[in-house]
This record gives structure tokens, C-alpha cells and sequence, in this order.
């Protein structure tokens, strides 16, 4: 009998920024179970629901862009599926929107292999430096030398030109709540399923000339999309992905 | 409060910078942060604009906290703190939160950023509660104590706090010799706070609310509720033992209210009567992080009365007490839908003791089939029941292996230490799980117990071999040589209110021999030896029945850096040692001597429920070598802790249960409440 394959978008903002990937898988499994979905068992050795979620997000980094899918033995209506996914859903991990796709669809961690990156920065931190630094600071990391990253107990090389496209957004936004002005930085990652350069650490080289260190800024995965090839349009997973975007 | 925001930022710009930052997270599924920051918002708004009306009310709102003294994965997996804080919840104008220890590299850093121990759901500072309850899950945890307190930036000892401080309680399972704690603390509630707690936050609030009470009159007047042992007002009276000798502790002195404090003689255990009517699952909050019992909790029975003379817990939370099965039904399918957890485990202190496990283990079988979550069941008694009952919740890839605890090798050691097993049981479970398809057991056994021979340590070298033999004898040669046998041994350690509360520990160089001995014993093939260190259960033995002298030496050791013993990995013998020496402290005479019956002991005046004339003739029958049956199945054995807390056993053995009866989660409500409470109760406790 033919299954069905719910695709849904969830963010981690905030504290939920701090969640590793294992975590998050182990908290979806648990939504799912609450919202008592109808979900497939595997039948090996130890059954577990199959849930495929996208590339993995590094700890610290925040999310508005986060997807997974998980098979169903039976139709559920999307709109009564999401009320129950955004009722089971822990504060932390709130979940935006779902949509049925095709059993052949590839899967989501292949599939998104590009993300835009957000870095807001407090203009404090910036002193008198002005924007046009921070722009410099970044074309400087971006065409630079190889970044290290531990990856399986090996240190492996990433130049970043191969995983950051250009152009770098820039703008500054009125952080109402805090009453500060805040420097807001976007740009697209490459997310290559070998393996990509993490955001974080890229952000970490971009920051260190300027002096400022990776704990007092906001690392936020704003995208997460399907590039071709030849670099042309991009495609989200969810009918709502583009619009999630600029939020 | 702005500055409560900024120090919470502040905070977690340290989390995000430290190992395991979900541990600070709070906003678990099923936590209470907004239910606790809804009255601490209302508690400070109220009490800013000086209270009256409503806001009043919310001003008046009692602030605490009940804190583990270790990690957020070992709290989180604590039951008591999970049932203390939903229990405040319940409670109007009461608000409790959680505290745990942060790990090694956040606390480095929160000192040196003078941030101060916060709790978990508002991020209040600690030293701002009203109450701070710490549980003492094991002796070893002790100095993690003191690592709360000077986190939260509270002078350590208890005379130097005032009432601007939190009223700090100890309790849990190891507060029933509180006397090595006892300057550290405010008072202690010895026992089970469930039925207790409306009392004790009543008790707290009027010595609390009141403006201008001095620290010291607010604990003389809190000496007068049920369960508190307020220690500052009892002091070393003395005995009729033999005189103080040059250990430095104190031979036969006995604690005594000072005179005009009207402090009582003898405070008493407080006993959750209603335990079996409580809701089984108290607690939904599910953790982000991987805890260590990550999985639906469910108690399903309180006590033991199996009468294993060693064991504290056998001792601290009789009666035995079950809970009705149509209501565990019907709690544990509503506490998975409300976690979505996919595990539930049965707790208790023996749960194949539970009387109608097979029946309730048949009915959530049926109920879970085809949805994926495994039951599991945390320690078997040695008999085919308890295998049939791993049988029962297993599925085959669940078969990972079988625990069960004869605890000596010897029949005759077994019958001194009141193990009612003998070896054909132990024989026919081995069998028995060889041929339901389990390929490994975990065996746990004790050397140092009182009478213990060389003879009786070699007998569980001898017993493994014959289970050995038994296996290559009755199943395949395949089979045999897969199985496998892991042997666990720990140390004894003499704990207060048990029957070996007078013996003498093994000395760690006597431990090491026997391991040795034991170790060169064993067969060589299938069997895995794994022992607890000689010299972390010598400082146990010395904190478990020291006096209020130890103190000191827990002080030291802890400024010596003994902070997380009990659960980092950072034991440090010589660290304890030069502690004991700087205090004037003789540790192995307070681990390692003999005490005699006539002598006082330092929790002499703490009463648990089993009266001393009952350790002494569990003691003397141990001697002789004489058995006990288990009072809940069998004549009672008058041990006095049914009179102490005015019930009787209550089990559900015998019960007529309805087929179908709790079996839709909704259906069995009221009428398995009321069954419940007609649950099989019998004469246990009359002389």
C-alpha cells in the first residue's frame, strides 16, 4: 500500500538556536508521537518512524527554515495535520506550515543544497567602524585562504570562494525591543552533500578581524532551497518557502 | 525586572559559549515556564506596587525552587523533582522552579562573570528564593552541595545566612543521617513530601511572609511541622556510650533539642498515605537533551518489605504501597500521548513484586502493539516470573540483557544479609532466559558484608561457574559459548536505620584483596568483572554514619575541589584524605569500627519508621544466620513502620479486575479511582 509523504517547516529561534541536530530529530520524533499522526514504522531490527530531515543546522545557529518529512500510512487532511503538528510542537521548535509530496521526490537532505545566511550584529559592537568594513572583512574571508573544520575526528580543509556566493547584503535595522540599532548581514551558502564549510565558522573568520567574538552576534538560517546547477532558479520545499524568506 | 532580563541574557551569552547548552534551555514540551513565570511576573509586579487586592495576593506568591545537585540529564531523570515541582504547581500562591548544577566549564565561567547560580524556568537568582529544597541523592553528592550554594552566591553555613536568604532544606534518600550536613543547612524534611507538602509550604509561608522575623526565630518555629528536622537547634548531649575518642568523633553521643527551642526528641519520617490515590504520572515535561532516563516513568508500587538487612531504601519507604493497575493503564496510555515519549519503564524498588504486573504487563502489551514503544522494567527478582515478565515487553530486538541481584555467592551469606534466593532460582531464571532468547545477564553481588569469608567470596567465582556448567550441560554448544555473564560487584557500605547500621566496613586494602581474590577465581571465558572503586565506598562509609564533625571535612574537601565527585569522574582519594586530616578526623574509624547496640548514633534521633528494637533482632538474626519472610506477603515481622505512619500494606494482590476494565484511557475515571482506594489492604502492622 502506497504511503503518504508529509513535508513540514519548523524554525529554532532563540534558545532554540542552542539544539543540536540529534536533538531536534529526537524532539521531532516526539511531536510526531503526540500529534499521533498516522506514521510508518520501519520494520528492522529496532522500528523507528521515518522521519528525513534537511542539512544539518550547527549549534548556535538559529533557524527561521527548517524542514522535514515523515511518511504516513494514511491521508490526513494538511490542514488538520498542521493543527496537530503546531499543537504537539514544543516551544522551541515551532512549526510554520506542511504540504503532501510526491513518494519520488529526492530527499531533503540532498535535495536543499543552498541556504541564505543572516548575521545581525549591535552597531555598538561595530564602534566607529561603518558597514562598508564589514563588507570588506567578508570579501577578505570569502576569497581567502582555507578554513579548517573538524569534521569525524579529521581536520578538513574548505575554501570558502567553493561554499560563499556572492553579493553580501547589507542593512541596518532598529532592534525596537532593545532599543539598539542592529547591522544585518545576508548572504547564500552552498550546502553540498560531501559536505560543506559550516556558516558558523565562517562567520567566526569574518568577525575576528573586527574583533568581535562569535557569542555576541545572531547566526540565523533565513533560507534553505534548491539550487540547479547552473546556478539558475531556486526552489523551496514548501509553497511558503519564499515567502519565509524575507521575515 | 530589567535587571533579572539582563542577568538572563548575560546568562546565556554563557551557555551559548559552554558544552551541552541545551541543558539551560528550559521550554521543554511540558514545562512549566509559563504557568511559574506567569506568578513570578505577578509575584514582582504585586510586589512592586505594594501589594493589596489582587496584586497583593500575587505578592504574596511563595518563590522557590527544588534543586539536584548535579547535571540537568541526572536531575531531569530524578522523579522527586519532577513530583515536588508539578505538586507546587497545584498548590495556590506557590510557585516552585527547577535548579541543577550547570557543568564544569559553564560554572568556570559564570564566576568569572559574576553571574550567580540561576534557576531554570525564570532565571531568577537563587539567592533571591524563598526556599531552596536540594535533594541528597547519595553521600558522594554531598559537596555538590556546597558547589550550589556558593554558586548561588550564599554564604555555605547556615549561621552565617540571615532572612534575607533562602531557607535551604535538604532531603531524598540519603537525608536520614543529615548530621554531616547539618551546619549547611536550614532544616531537613526527612521522607515523602507528597502528602506533606500543603503543610510544609503553609508552615513556610507563615514564618516567611511575616515582615522583620529573625532567621533564628523563623526555624525555632518551623521545628514544630511534621517531618522538619530544624538542625541548628539540637546539640550533642551525652551518651551513655563510651567516651569521645581520639577520632575525633564522637563515640555514643546523642543529638538533643537544646533546652527551651521546644524542638522534639525525636522527628519523624513523613509517609505519602495517599500515595496509591496520587496520579502515577506527575510530570510531562520532556527534555530536548538526551537524560539519563529518557523515557515515560511510571511508579508503580512505593516500598519494599522484601527485608535485604543492607539496604536503606528496604528500611526508609515502607510500607509497600501499589498502585491500582486500571489506574496505571490508564495514566501510563495518557502520559505517552501527553509526551510522546516511546518508552515507558515500571519503576519502583521491586517492581516484580508488584502484584498484578503480569496482568497489567499483558494489557499495555496489547494496547502498544504495532505502535513502537517498548516497556521495560529496571530490576528483576530471581525467579521464571520475572523472566516471563521481561518476556512479556520484550520484542526481539529488545533482548539486550536480563539484570538480576543475588548479592553474595554463598547460600549461607545470602541467608545473613536476608536474600531470600536460593541457587536452583537463580539456576532456573538463567534457564529460563537462555531459552526465551536472552544471551546475557548482569549479575550484581556485594563482598564486605558482615560474616564474610574468603569462602564466601570465592562462592560467587564457584556460582558463576555453575551456572556455566548448567548452560554447556542443557543447550547447544553455540549457545553457551554465547552467553554471556557480567558480573557487577560493589562494595558494602553499613547505611543508618538498616539492620547493619552497628557493622564495620571492610577496610580498602581488605576490599582490594578480596577483588583480587575473587578476580583470580572467576572462569575465564564469557564473564565480564566490573567492581566500584574500594576507595570511593571508603568515603562514603565515612559520610553516611559520620557526625556533625565531618563537616568540616566536606567543607575542605570541596574547597579542595571534590565539588562533583559523585558525577564527573573526578574522585580524588588523596583530596578526601588530607581533608579528614585537617579536620582531626580519624575516617577509618568512622567507616571500618563496630558499633555496639548500647551505643548512641548520630541519627538516633531521626526516626524512619522501623523501630531500633527491630534492627536489633534483623541484626542478631542475621548473626545466627536466620531468615525473614517479606511482611507483605507473609506474618508480619512487626518492624513498627505501619504503626509509625498509620497504614497498613497496601497491595493488589487478589484483586478481581474487569476484562477490558481501564482499557480505553478516557473510560476508566472514576470507577478505577474508587477501586483503587478498596484496594487489597491487610493487617500488616499490628503486633
Amino acid at each position: 500500500m502506497a504511503n503518504f509523504r508529509l513535508r513540514f517547516s519548523f524554525s529554532e529561534q532563540g534558545r532554540g538556536a542552542l539544539l543540536s541536530h540529534l536533538e531536534v530529530q529526537r524532539a521531532l520524533t516526539r511531536l510526531l508521537r503526540r500529534a499521533e499522526l498516522p506514521f510508518v514504522l520501519t520494520q528492522g531490527f529496532s522500528p523507528h518512524m521515518k522521519l528525513a530531515t534537511g542539512p544539518a543546522l550547527p549549534v548556535g545557529v538559529a533557524s527561521r527554515a527548517e524542514y522535514a518529512d515523515i511518511e504516513l500510512s494514511r491521508f490526513i487532511k494538511p490542514t488538520e495535520a498542521l493543527a496537530r503538528l503546531q499543537a504537539s510542537a514544543p516551544p522551541l521548535l515551532p512549526v510554520g506550515a506542511c504540504a503532501y509530496v510526491g513518494p519520488r521526490e529526492p530527499s531533503l537532505d540532498i535535495w536543499l543544497n543552498a541556504q541564505t545566511m543572516e548575521l545581525r550584529i549591535d552597531r555598538g559592537l561595530l564602534g566607529a567602524r561603518d558597514l562598508e568594513e564589514v563588507r570588506q572583512c567578508f570579501e577578505a574571508v570569502r576569497t581567502g585562504p582555507a578554513l579548517e573544520i573538524e569534521r569525524k575526528a579529521k581536520l578538513r580543509q574548505y575554501l570558502p570562494l567553493e561554499y560563499v556566493t556572492a553579493p553580501l547584503e547589507l542593512s541596518v535595522e532598529d532592534d525596537e525591543r532593545r532599543g539598539r540599532s542592529v547591522a544585518v548581514a545576508r548572504f547564500d551558502m552552498l550546502l553540498p552533500a560531501e559536505g560543506a564549510l559550516r556558516s558558523d565558522v565562517f562567520v567566526a573568520a569574518l568577525l575576528q578581524p573586527l574583533s568581535i567574538p562569535l557569542h555576541e552576534v545572531t547566526i540565523t538560517r533565513a533560507a534553505l532551497f534548491h539550487l540547479e546547477r547552473d546556478g539558475g532558479a531556486r526552489q523551496f520545499a514548501l509553497p511558503g518557502g519564499k515567502t519565509r524568506e524575507g521575515d | 525586572m530589567s535587571s533579572a532580563a539582563s542577568l538572563s541574557e548575560q546568562f546565556f551569552r554563557l551557555v551559548a559559549r559552554a558544552q551541552y547548552p541545551s541543558r539551560s534551555l528550559d521550554h521543554e514540551w511540558g514545562a512549566q515556564a509559563a504557568l511559574v513565570a506567569g506568578r513570578v511576573a505577578g509575584k514582582r509586579a504585586g510586589g512592586a506596587c505594594g501589594g493589596g487586592g489582587d496584586a497583593g495576593a500575587d505578592a504574596d506568591v511563595l518563590h522557590g525552587a527544588f534543586c539536584y545537585p548535579a547535571s540537568y540529564e541526572l536531575g531531569q531523570s530524578n522523579n522527586a523533582i519532577q513530583i515536588l515541582t508539578a505538586s507546587c504547581g497545584d498548590l495556590p500562591g506557590v510557585v516552585a522552579e527547577r535548579v541543577f548544577l550547570p557543568g564544569a566549564d559553564l560554572r568556570d565561567l559564570m564566576r568569572a562573570e559574576s553571574v550567580p547560580l540561576l534557576t531554570l524556568e525564570t532565571n531568577t537568582p537563587v539567592r533571591e528564593l524563598d526556599f531552596l529544597g536540594i535533594t541528597l541523592p547519595y553521600e558522594l553528592s554531598f559537596p555538590a552541595v556546597l558547589e550550589v550554594l556558593d554558586l548561588a552566591g550564599l554564604p555555605l553555613r547556615a549561621s552565617e545566612r540571615d532572612q534575607s536568604c533562602p531557607l535551604v532544606i535538604g532531603g531524598g534518600p540519603s537525608v536520614y543521617n543529615p548530621e554531616p550536613l547539618a551546619p549547611f543547612f536550614d532544616a531537613f524534611f526527612l521522607g515523602e513530601a507528597e502528602e506533606a507538602l500543603p503543610q510544609l509550604m503553609a508552615s513556610l509561608r507563615a514564618v516567611l511572609r511575616p515582615p522583620g522575623i529573625a532567621r533564628a526565630e523563623q526555624l525555632q518555629r518551623l521545628a514544630a511541622t511534621s517531618g522538619l528536622y530544624v538542625p541548628s537547634l539540637y546539640e550533642e548531649a551525652s551518651g551513655s556510650g563510651s567516651a569521645p575518642s581520639a577520632s575525633g568523633q564522637g563515640h555514643g553521643s546523642r543529638m538533643a533539642p537544646r533546652a527551651g527551642t521546644g524542638a522534639p526528641e525525636v522527628v519523624r519520617r513523613a509517609v505519602a498515605r495517599d500515595f496509591a490515590q496520587r496520579p502515577a504520572v506527575c510530570s510531562t515535561v520532556v527534555p530536548y537533551s538526551e537524560v539519563v532516563h529518557d523515557r515515560l516513568a511510571v511508579e508503580v508500587q512505593r516500598g519494599c518489605s522484601r527485608g535485604c538487612r543492607f539496604c536503606q531504601a528496604g528500611m526508609t519507604y515502607r510500607p509497600v504501597r501499589q498502585r491500582h493497575p486500571d489506574d496505571l493503564l490508564r495514566e501510563i496510555l495518557a502520559g505517552l500521548k501527553a509526551t510522546g515519549y516511546d518508552e515507558v519503564s515500571l519503576t519502583s524498588l521491586s517492581t516484580t513484586d508488584y502484584a498484578q504486573l503480569p496482568e497489567l504487563l499483558r494489557r499495555l502489551k496489547s494496547r502498544l502493539a504495532g505502535t513502537g514503544v517498548a516497556c521495560s522494567l529496571p530490576s528483576l527478582r530471581i525467579d521464571t516470573f520475572s523472566v516471563e515478565a521481561a518476556r512479556l515487553v520484550s520484542t526481539d530486538a529488545k533482548k539486550s540483557g536480563l539484570t538480576f541481584a543475588p548479592e553474595a555467592g554463598s547460600q549461607r551469606l545470602r541467608d545473613v544479609i536476608n536474600k531470600n534466593v536460593s541457587e536452583e532460582q537463580l539456576f532456573d531464571t538463567v534457564r529460563a532466559a537462555a531459552a526465551g532468547g536472552w544471551r546475557r545477564v548482569k549479575l550484581y553481588f556485594m563482598i564486605g558484608l558482615p560474616t564474610e569469608t574468603d569462602a564466601d567470596v570465592v562462592a560467587i567465582a564457584e556460582l558463576v561457574a555453575r551456572v556455566q556448567d548448567m548452560l554447556s550441560a542443557e543447550f547447544d554448544r553455540s549457545l553457551a559459548r554465547a552467553f554471556k555473564i557480567a558480573l557487577s560487584v560493589a562494595s558494602f557500605v553499613p547505611k543508618p536505620h538498616t539492620p547493619f547500621q552497628w557493622e564495620a566496613q571492610d577496610s580498602r586494602e581488605e576490599l582490594r584483596r578480596k577483588q583480587q581474590l575473587l578476580k583470580d577465581a572467576l572462569p575465564r571465558r564469557g564473564v565480564a568483572l566490573h567492581y566500584h572503586g574500594a576507595d570511593t565506598s571508603f568515603v562514603e562509609g565515612v559520610l553516611a554514619r559520620g557526625d556533625r564533625r565531618v563537616a568540616d571535612a566536606i567543607e575542605a574537601a570541596w574547597r579542595a575541589g571534590a565539588g562533583t565527585d559523585a558525577w564527573e569522574g573526578s574522585f580524588n582519594l588523596a583530596r578526601w584524605e588530607q581533608a579528614f586530616a585537617d579536620c582531626g578526623l580519624d575516617a577509618t574509624e568512622i567507616a571500618c569500627r563496630a558499633r555496639s547496640f548500647e551505643e548512641d548514633l548520630p541519627w538516633s534521633h531521626l526516626s524512619v519508621g522501623v523501630s531500633p528494637a527491630y534492627l536489633r533482632r534483623e541484626a542478631l538474626a542475621a548473626r545466627a544466620g536466620t531468615v525473614t519472610a517479606d511482611c507483605t506477603f507473609e506474618a508480619c515481622s512487626v518492624c513498627g513502620a505501619c504503626q509509625a505512619a498509620r497504614i497498613d500494606p497496601q497491595t493488589v494482590a487478589g484483586l478481581r479486575l474487569r476484562e477490558g476494565a481501564g482499557a480505553g484511557a478516557e473510560a476508566a475515571g472514576a470507577e478505577a479511582a474508587g477501586a483503587a482506594a478498596a484496594a487489597t489492604s491487610r493487617a500488616g502492622g499490628g503486633a
